[in-house]
């Protein structure tokens, strides 16, 4: 009887209780951070401190700050963050968390919708000749490591560029490759170009510049702003076009290309010219193009073709007539 | 009658309320005012073709540069401004009991906001799929005969080549995930591999997404117990 009473009670009880169990749903997350990328140029013996502010723009969770290097691996500007914690001592720079209740690789609380600013403090040792490190701020997900269940870890980074330089004098060396306008172009379509330049030094570099395209008569007929790209140290960046006023928030870059008017003919001149952002030039280099109305000129070759088919044809009919007996 | 009427305007301004007014972000539940500041007319007109915002009376706007700095100020510039941001719709790859020789699948959305230059994400697992009570494992995938690398994409669609891997649909996404058959392997932290480029672009966006499948398919052979492996995502902003 007693048995049969708790099986029933049990019955009553279970379904109960799953009635008003909470919902569960699968754990998101999604975080934003400011500022995206820093520059910093830096003396030896000097101290700077930068913010970063961290939402969490998904449920409460726990999180983990850490400092990352990062590596350029391609020439459009992309890195790849390297799997493990930045070694301290492998870097000539001093660097801390000023926020007193936070450490890295310590998790910490961020409620739905909270923030948090995370105070880096960036101190350059002493050094003789310009060094530059490039890291990345990584704030993930908490996550133990005894899991027995599949989970991710998502995780979004801030770039850190800096150069130590001792008296703020850099080297420049850059070499440009991949400038190979084809020797003939048709002038109806437009002429996409994509030089790269590769930055020899060591430390990061924005140059500007610009492309222009000389008539055969000497007149400059387009000049086209180069975007101001940033070149870190030993890596190289393919050269694009600013669309816009510099500064001006409309301000955007595009593919390298030039749209000439159909009808231009003959050899024209490309020079592109690289320089620094105080205006002395670095490189200047020049490539001829022939520009010819090429499928003009195909079209044309087409009806005459034609036109001789049809005429070739009618004199062969005139010829194989039978002649009147 | 002059006086008279001073009299009442230095009364009516002695007593108005008067506040000090700032130009600052303002923040509810709902809303968000980012430097809310009076004008003579501002906000976003729309037609069928365009798409036009304005300002109109703001004192000192532009962009002011001197040798180091440049100040952009104006409303207008906010129309730029939105945070670096990257979303995963779960945290948790949850396949269930597996049936050899069947391809089971799980999914998650990536999402990312990038102003500026663009972004990348990069994906790696923590280890091949692994059973850490026994040290049995299940392996990556090679795809149908040993087409895909972690960094290349092959079509996987043959139930007797086994493995765990991943096939991606959506915004920006690496050029060899073809279609929803291609797959690659994850990148693999325990075998020395650097991070997989799985989402690129050099252009500004908000809200690009793309659907994560994962796709695993053990062999009968395979023993029988929990696997798991931890598979991170980083988003990165474009220098």
């Amino acid at each position: 009887m007693k048995a049969r009473f708790k099986s029933l009670i049990y019955c009553l009880i279970i379904p109960f209780l799953l009635a008003w169990a909470p919902p569960v749903s699968a754990q998101s997350t999604a975080l934003s951070i400011t500022p995206p990328v820093v520059e910093i140029l830096l003396s030896p013996n000097k101290k700077i401190i930068q913010a970063f502010t961290i939402k969490n723009q998904a449920e409460s969770g726990q999180f983990v700050a850490n400092l990352h290097a990062v590596m350029p691996i391609d020439s459009v500007g992309h890195v790849v963050v390297s799997p493990t914690p930045l070694d301290p001592t492998s870097t000539p720079l001093l660097l801390s968390l000023q926020n007193i209740n936070l450490t890295f690789n310590t998790p910490f609380e961020l409620r739905a919708g909270e923030s948090q600013q995370l105070v880096l403090s960036i101190a350059g040792s002493n050094t003789d000749v310009p060094i530059d490190t490039y890291f990345a701020l990584v704030v993930s997900t908490y996550s133990p490591t005894n899991t027995s269940l599949s989970s991710t870890v998502p995780g979004i980074s801030a770039l850190i560029l800096i150069t130590l330089t001792p008296d703020g004098n850099l080297p420049i060396s850059l070499s440009l490759t991949d400038f190979n306008p084809p020797v003939i172009h048709d002038s109806f379509t437009p002429l996409a170009l994509q030089p790269v330049l590769h930055n020899q030094t060591t430390t990061m570099l924005r140059p500007e510049g610009k492309l222009e395209v000389i008539s055969p008569r000497g007149q400059t007929l387009v000049s086209l702003p180069l975007y101001p790209n940033l070149i870190l140290g030993s890596s190289t960046r393919t050269i694009t076009a600013q669309l816009g006023e510099p500064g001006s928030p409309n301000l955007r870059e595009s593919p390298l290309t030039w749209s000439p008017s159909p009808f231009t003919l003959g050899p024209y001149r490309l020079r592109l010219t690289i320089s620094t952002l105080g205006g002395t030039t670095i490189s200047e280099t020049e490539r001829t193009v022939w520009l010819l109305p090429l499928r003009l000129l195909l079209f044309f070759l087409i009806l005459l073709l034609s036109f001789l088919a049809i005429f070739l044809a009618r004199r062969h009919q005139k010829s194989s007539r039978p002649t009147p007996t | 009658m002059h006086r008279l009427f001073l009299f009442f305007l230095i009364l009516y301004l002695f007593f108005s309320p008067v506040t000090l007014i700032f130009a600052e972000t303002m923040e509810s539940d709902s809303y968000r005012l980012r430097f809310g500041n009076f004008n003579m007319t501002s906000g976003t007109k729309t037609s069928a073709s365009y798409n036009l915002t304005d300002t109109v009376g703001q004192t000192a706007a532009g962009l002011f540069t001197s040798l180091g700095y440049s100040v952009k100020a104006g409303f207008q510039y906010l129309y730029t401004l939105y945070d670096f941001s990257f979303s995963l719709s779960s945290l948790a790859i949850d396949f269930g009991p597996l049936t050899p020789d069947f391809f089971q699948t799980a999914f998650h959305t990536l999402t990312v906001s990038a102003p500026g230059q663009g972004y990348s994400v990069s994906a790696l697992a923590s280890s091949r799929l692994k059973n850490f009570a026994t040290s049995d494992f299940i392996p990556a995938t090679t795809c149908n005969s040993g087409t895909c690398t972690a960094t290349t994409a092959g079509i996987w669609d043959d139930t007797s080549d086994y493995g765990f891997g991943y096939n991606l649909v959506g915004d920006d996404i690496s050029g060899d995930f073809v279609d929803d058959t291609y797959f690659r392997p994850f990148a693999d932290a325990s075998l020395g591999d650097s991070p997989a480029v799985i989402m690129s672009t050099t252009a500004a966006g908000q809200n690009r997404s793309a659907t994560i499948t994962y796709q695993l398919n053990p062999s009968a052979s395979q023993a029988a117990g929990n696997y798991s492996a931890l598979i991170t995502y980083i988003a990165t902003p474009t220098y």
